[in-house]
């Protein structure tokens, strides 16, 4: 009997405590809990990694590398053009490259280049005029 | 004898909550037999069942009773373990 009673309370006491250890171990953890928009905030998390920011911006592609306007009017017009005039503005104003490196990328002349793309800054312009009216 | 006792335990569903385990299934236990490790952890069940019981509480200040099944486990692993090494004091 006695040693039905010690197995009982061996087994009752062990489970108690485990729990007790459970909760110690759950509080603990609590203290350094915070929420992850807290987090967010923190510049040194930020530091980490970068939310690319897509679905609020336009995105590009030229020769292989993409390029994002954040700006919307912007993007807009840009989007509006057609694709080889964007190609030569975007190279021009993104990359900052001449109109001579230009033009050996596309295989074009540099004049048709220059050409193009004053027309094109006028379209933009247009475009942008029609949507600063509105 | 001990599918026996297994046997009756889980036809009367141990209803009694004073009732202990018999002086052989322990020693069996102890021994690490499986089907008596069983009866001490269906033994326990309802014991641990109310350990794991816990008050959360949400924003409104209201509060919701969840059985923990992560805590569950654990104890009934750490039952098994502590069984094992149990020393009986004569």
């Amino acid at each position: 009997m006695i040693c039905q009673e010690q197995f009982d309370s061996f087994c009752k006491k062990l489970l108690r405590n485990h729990v007790r250890n459970y909760e110690r171990y759950l509080r603990r953890n609590r203290r350094r809990e915070c929420f992850f928009e807290d987090v967010c905030k923190d510049h040194r998390l930020q530091q980490c990694f970068s939310v690319p920011p897509y679905g609020e911006a336009y995105s590009f592609r030229v020769m292989n590398m993409d390029v994002l306007v954040k700006n919307l009017i912007l993007g807009a017009a840009l989007e509006d053009l057609e694709d080889e005039r964007r190609d030569i503005v975007l190279l021009a104003y993104f990359f900052e490259m001449t109109d001579q490196e230009i033009a050996e990328r596309l295989n074009l002349i540099r004049r048709t280049v220059a050409y193009r793309r004053g027309s094109t800054l006028k379209q933009l312009k247009k475009f942008l005029e029609a949507y600063a009216d509105d | 004898m001990i599918k026996n006792e297994y046997q009756y335990r889980k036809k009367t569903n141990c209803k009694d909550k004073q009732s202990l385990l018999s002086k052989k299934l322990i020693f069996a236990a102890i021994r690490g037999e499986e089907i008596a490790l069983q009866i001490v952890v269906q033994h326990y069940d309802r014991y641990i069942d109310r350990l794991v019981l816990r008050e959360l509480y949400d924003g409104y200040g209201n509060i919701y009773i969840y059985h923990d099944p992560v805590l569950k486990t654990e104890l009934q692993n750490k039952l098994i373990e502590g069984i094992l090494k149990f020393q009986v004091l004569e």
